[in-house]
């Protein structure tokens, strides 16, 4: 009875909303919209977004979205293109509105075709998109678009809206009236402007916002996702409380990990025993223990399999820390697990930390969303010092974890004493790339050996990248970063590379390399610059406009050393000086030194921090100019009198 | 964006859903058993058997197995274990099936049932053509895997093309034809040579054995253009299937004037508009050159293509109304308006890709494009107008592509010059051959009147003016970007390319948005530390910015020729006045390079403080074989040493 007049309600909200619609949603431009050629906020911007409504009943199942957009460029007439998605049997586009208002206030009708279009179909699962374009756009046309969207009763979502776009907004409001029974409901927002947050009003919610402008990408920004401005609206059944929130679900984590982990006996005490017995310091058994659980076949990380594959090969689930060892196999975070229980099995003080990851989105502790914290490192106390360590990524060096969780806040999960703590930066000396050129000019072409040496976090970049690759593949995708890094032109040869699949080690790559265009060789001179490794580099920092702050995956650092050996007849008419800038958070070296056969040059470039404000970016960009002019920089060679 | 989403759906689809159990059938199995010849190590894996096997039926029904059978060898070849199969409201598709052997012999199956069915062209706003992507397990180096599908279709035309040549190499490849009696065949062939088939009876078969790869490289002709290929008809004695079987172009041209021309009716509106976009032209090429324009920039394009849709066009007052279509519903737009005022045009059929369309074998299969060609009034100004070409019968045609927004009127885009289209006419149809703009035609010219300061700050102002193709492609690229921000930037960073410490201001951009003039950039430069103190000397580069090379080519494995960004003619003019009192101790070369695609001249002069330097590069091919690629190498070489090269002040 309940669900029939549920039901009827839909229909009738519907139904009045669609005779309601055309009256109240279409309307006419005003004459300064119909006159506007661009918008102050953006200068020669193709189109703007007059105004953008979206609401949405989460009582009556439905949503509707009103959109003005005026085209100032051709090329805008895109807009124009409409795909309203879909979900046959779920969800259905129940009310459509659309024309185009021309600059003389004349409007064109929508009265063309629909095209329901297939967007995917499998399993079950059909989405269509409901297809059409929107006729005679011109510049100077308004774009008008009104739709109603309903879905089954039965189903509940939650809603993301991302309120800033690729053009700029003049107006956008949100009206959201939430389903309040049996589920609890709360927002979160990302970039609003100041002031500007949803307010309750009744029964629902409300929020206006203005001038948004365009999202740009840029290089060196954090994540889109990161970064634009976006209102989200969660449901949930548990507490909405952050505080309370966590402690339950840090509770309820520690239960099921603790109870995983198990108590230091049976074979991983005997394993761990085997493991550090004779050894004496901290590091040294903490890093055969962490070597075994490194050596455990890591699922997470293997080619996607389908699951016919995964069935046929039976692998039966690990229940607990013992079955890892005793399979050979694991996820991530029970190859995790594994380590803490063989830790606290030679007797340190081991737990789980549930740690947030920052390659999308950043964590918020005021959201009370357990999908944060989706990756899990071992905390290890040695020496009275937490120590943290990520045996779930496979190839991560021993005190290194993958950057995506450092710098972001972890739940360490200790039984009744559940807590948040940071997972620790990484150092720019953890994350070293060494390059090394020995070099001879021969005839006008240089060439010599190289020999890069990625270090720490590099060397786990790199491996975690090629792990599902074979040689032949690894070798290419080495030599053309090699490429890409030498002079247009260059020709590299990989002699040798490796070991690709170790943890402890560095991975070192030895090439033979070729460079017809690097320098100048005129009359009785040869100029060449000798930072081969980035003297074509171009400066990312080109722009004189910065919208975004700046943002780097991780510190690192990197060291060139580059000897050229001089060729016979020739003599050093002059060497550069080098340069030396360091802003703390950026530092930059460059030295030139010479003897009597040969020039070495050296470069440094470490990067010690993650981000760096937009206020700052002046400082930057004339940081980066400064190190890509010193990059160019020539040792001038001069034919001996003969 | 849309497509990433797209793909990234079908994968998580297909790599969720259950596969039934299954063993690997027999002719699968026998071919896992055959020993695999040593490749590459960067094959990806080889095909050990391609099968085609097709059924003509007396109704010209055509029904088609297709089988393919893979051994991987690297781990690249992961991807050849997703199987794409098109279909649509007059294709239907059976038998789906693929299996996989892992390297311990284990077997498993997928079907039709297991597939994900996603739009097939993520480029129109609709069409009818879908996919169906099955993944097959057990895709990983050491396996083989294999698939069938039946393919049962009524084509427009009574004919296939045989591709026996792929990206990977092919132990086995077959195609097999049985026709109905009294029908005859003939094949044509491309790239490689032709091999007879066993007969028997009315079945045909053609086999090759261990044909080569042919993979993709940087800067070549497309692969489909470069591959071994056998297009072949099916001749039908049949009185009411002729107008299937497309012999000739002269056949493929009258059937399309069958589905086109008809569309072109005017109705009253078109007629009004004509008359109010012609009203002020006194001459008939003006009035040609407003018409024009309103279908290349007042007509959007948007390709909505539903069954025989996809290659019959829209209806002129559907078309007009809408004020958008697809390239063909452009031409035909533009082709009613013309013959409003009197002028007649033609439809021209073409393939965005160069070389696709060949003249020995017609197929209305190997043409996804629609151009006009427009026949020239007396009044016509011929000797700017570019892509003109002369009919035996028809006189002088402006060839004219109203897609393109960016192309003027005389000009056609990069890929259909130097290449053939297909001619509709009344009387049929014909090949002609588009021959490529001469370089003066697609001019850049770059002034830049420069003082250097005795701090090494080089400043002045810099004017750069393009014409033809170089400012239609710049155009259309500057147009894509979102704002005035934007195309500051993509200039700043164009600069910055060469000058690490340059700044621009003042930047102005003359006749963004109109295709008919000049494209011209105007700004101020300043750039820091541009020349470099080097113990008692100063050196400066004469070329201060500006990439003319277009790159070496790496001939360690080039198996393809070179493709060209086009005939262009570009120069520089380039003039730093300099501190008085500096002697100039040496200056570089000057340079000349010729070849049969570029040639390169330039010179510096040091004159009463002032150096200059001037050059000129001049691209006069798109295609350069194989064979001319290592003096191609050295020219860029040359021009590339040239660009780096300094003058020495004491």
């Amino acid at each position: 009875m309940s669900q029939l007049r549920r039901f009827t309600c839909v229909v009738l909200t519907l139904l009045s909303l669609s005779a309601f619609a055309k009256e109240q949603f279409l309307h006419d431009a005003t004459p300064e919209e119909l006159a506007m050629k661009s918008v102050e906020m953006a200068p020669g911007a193709q189109a703007v977004v007059l105004q953008w409504d979206h609401r949405q009943d989460d009582f009556t199942n439905w949503e509707s979205e009103y959109v003005r957009i005026k085209i100032f460029d051709r090329a805008a007439a895109k807009y124009g293109d409409i795909e309203l998605p879909f979900a046959p049997g779920y969800s259905w586009i129940k009310t459509l509105e659309a024309r185009t208002i021309h600059p003389d206030g004349s409007v064109v009708p929508f009265t063309g075709k629909t095209f329901d279009k297939l967007i995917v179909k499998a399993s079950g699962i059909k989405v269509m998109a409901r297809t059409f374009s929107l006729p005679d756009i011109q510049p100077g046309s308004i774009l008008e678009l009104y739709y109603v969207r309903a879905w089954n009763p039965d189903h509940l979502a939650s809603s993301h809206w991302v309120v800033q776009r690729e053009i700029p907004v003049l107006k956008e409001t949100i009206w959201l009236r939430p389903y309040t029974k049996v589920y609890s409901s709360f927002f979160t927002y990302q970039g609003l402007p100041a002031g500007k947050l949803p307010t309750k009003v009744g029964d629902h919610f409300e929020l206006a916002l203005e001038n948004l402008p365009a999202y740009d990408e840029e290089p060196y920004s954090p994540p889109a996702m990161m970064d634009k401005a976006r209102v989200d609206f969660l449901y949930t059944e548990g507490e909405t409380e952050p505080a309370k929130y966590w402690k339950k679900t840090g509770d309820d984590w520690t239960d099921v990990i603790e109870d995983f982990i198990g108590k230091p006996k049976g074979s991983i005490k005997t394993e761990a025993t085997t493991l550090t017995n004779g050894l004496t310091s901290d590091d040294e058994k903490l890093k055969k223990l962490y070597e075994r659980a490194q050596k455990i076949r890591n699922l997470s990380y293997e080619p996607d399999k389908t699951e016919k594959e995964e069935s046929r090969e039976k692998l039966r689930d690990n229940r607990n820390a013992d079955d890892v060892l005793s399979n050979g196999y694991g996820w991530r975070s029970e190859i995790t697990r594994l380590f803490v229980a063989l830790a606290r099995s030679a007797g340190y003080t081991a737990n789980v930390v549930r740690s947030a990851t920052r390659d999308d989105l950043m964590f918020s502790e005021k959201i009370p969303d357990s999908s944060q914290l989706d990756t899990e490192l071992a905390v290890v106390n040695a020496g009275g010092k937490d120590r943290f360590f990520d045996p779930g990524t496979p190839f991560a060096p021993f005190g290194i974890v993958t950057w995506q969780v450092t710098g972001v806040p972890g739940l360490k999960l200790v039984k009744k004493q559940t807590a948040f703590v940071e997972v620790p930066h990484l150092t720019a000396a953890d994350a070293v790339l060494s390059r090394k050129a020995d070099l001879k000019i021969d005839g006008d072409v240089v060439k010599g050996s190289v020999k890069i040496t990625y270090n720490g976090e590099r060397a786990l970049v790199r491996r975690v990248s090629g792990r599902n690759d074979d040689e032949a593949k690894n070798k290419k995708t080495m030599e053309d970063d090699i490429k890409s890094w030498l002079p247009e032109g260059s020709t590299v040869t990989l002699k040798s590379f490796g070991p690709l699949k170790s943890f402890d080690d560095p991975l070192v790559a030895d090439f033979d390399v070729e460079m017809p265009n690097l320098g100048s060789f005129a009359g009785s001179r040869v100029l060449l610059p000798l930072s081969i490794f980035s003297e074509s580099a171009k400066n990312p920092f080109s722009a004189s406009d910065r919208k975004h702050d700046l943002y780097w995956d991780y510190e690192r650092q990197t060291e060139d050393e580059v000897v050229l050996h001089l060729p016979d007849g020739y003599n050093i008419e002059a060497l550069p000086q080098g340069t030396s800038s360091n802003l703390q958070a950026l530092i930059f070296k460059t030295t030139w030194s010479k003897d009597e056969h040969s020039v070495t040059f050296k470069r440094l470039l470490q990067v010690n921090t993650l981000s760096i404000e937009r206020n700052y970016y002046p400082q930057i960009r004339s940081f980066y100019k400064r190190a890509t002019a010193a990059d160019q920089e020539n040792v001038v060679l001069k034919k001996a009198a003969k | 964006m849309r497509r990433a989403l797209l793909l990234s759906a079908v994968c998580c689809l297909l790599s969720g859903h259950a596969f039934a159990w299954g063993g690997a059938p027999d002719w699968l199995k026998a071919l896992a058993k055959q020993p695999v010849p040593t490749y590459p190590a960067d094959i990806p894996g080889v095909a050990l058997l391609d099968e085609t096997i097709v059924t003509a039926g007396n109704d010209g029904t055509i029904t088609t197995l297709h089988r393919r059978a893979y051994k991987i060898l690297g781990t690249e070849g992961r991807d050849l274990g997703y199987v794409a199969v098109n279909f649509d409201s007059d294709t239907r598709i059976s038998g789906l099936h693929a299996w996989g052997i892992d390297p311990k012999g284990e077997e498993y199956q997928v079907k039709d049932g297991d597939a994900v069915e996603t739009a097939a062209f993520e480029s129109s706003l609709y069409a009818d053509n879908k996919l169906k992507v099955l993944r097959i397990p057990s895709a990983q180096p050491g396996s083989v895997i294999g698939y069938e599908y039946q393919q049962r279709e009524h084509p427009w035309a009574l004919q296939q093309t045989w591709h026996f040549q792929d990206e990977v190499p092919m132990r086995i490849v077959r195609y097999s034809l049985t026709l109905p009696e009294g029908w005859k065949h003939e094949e044509s062939w491309f790239n490689g040579t032709a091999i007879e088939p066993r007969a028997a009876g009315n079945q045909f078969t053609w086999e090759m054995s261990d044909v080569a790869a042919v993979r993709p490289e940087p800067n070549a002709p497309s692969v489909r253009t470069v591959a071994g290929h056998m297009a072949i008809n099916f001749i039908p004695p049949q009185e009411q299937l002729q107008g299937k079987a497309h012999r000739s172009w002269n056949d493929v041209a009258k059937w399309f004037y069958g589905l086109a021309d008809a569309r072109r009716n005017a109705t009253p509106e078109l007629q009004a508009k004509t008359k109010a976009l012609t009203a002020n032209k006194t001459s008939t090429f003006d009035k040609i050159a407003a018409l024009a324009a309103f279908a290349q920039r007042d007509v959007r394009y948007v390709a909505i293509e539903i069954g025989i849709g996809a290659v019959q066009p829209h209806m002129a007052s559907e078309i007009f109304a809408n004020r958008y279509g697809d390239c063909k519903d452009k031409v035909t737009v533009l082709s009613a308006m013309l013959r409003e005022i009197g002028v007649d045009s033609y439809y021209v059929l073409a393939n965005a890709t160069r070389g696709v369309v060949e003249p020995s074998f017609a197929s209305m299969a190997s043409c996804n494009h629609a151009i006009i060609a427009i026949k020239l009034p007396a009044d016509a100004p011929v000797t700017s107008l570019y892509s003109v070409v002369t009919h035996p019968k028809l006189g002088k045609l402006l060839l004219f592509d109203p897609t393109s927004e960016s192309t003027p009127i005389g000009y056609l885009p990069e890929d259909e010059q130097e290449s053939r289209v297909v001619l509709i006419t009344p009387d049929g149809g014909e090949i002609v051959t588009v021959p490529a703009h001469p370089p003066e035609a697609n001019r850049m010219n770059v002034v830049a009147k420069l003082k250097l300061d005795e701090g090494g700050v080089l400043s002045g102002e810099v004017r750069e003016v393009r014409t033809g193709l170089l400012a239609a492609n710049m155009r259309a690229y500057l147009t894509s970007m979102k704002n005035d921000t934007e195309r500051k930037q993509f200039v700043e960073r164009r600069f910055a390319y060469h000058m690490t410490q340059s700044n621009v201001s003042d930047l102005v951009i003359e006749n963004l948005d109109d295709i008919d003039k000049d494209l011209v950039f105007r700004c101020n430069l300043n750039v820091t530390g541009y020349s470099k103190r080097a113990g008692g000397m100063l050196l400066v580069r004469p070329r201060v910015f500006g990439q003319k090379s277009e790159g070496t080519i790496d001939l360690k494995e080039r198996k393809l020729g070179y493709v060209t960004q086009g005939p262009s003619l570009e120069t520089d003019e380039f003039e730093i006045s300099v501190p008085g009192g500096l002697k100039v101790d040496e200056l570089p070369s000057p340079v000349t390079v010729s070849t049969n695609a570029v040639s390169y001249t330039s010179e510096s002069k040091f004159e009463h403080d002032v150096l200059r330097y001037k050059r000129q590069y001049k691209v006069q091919t798109f295609g350069v074989p194989l064979a001319g690629l290592t003096e191609l190498n050295k020219a860029f070489s040359q021009i590339s040493a040239d660009e780096r090269s300094s003058a020495v002040f004491k």
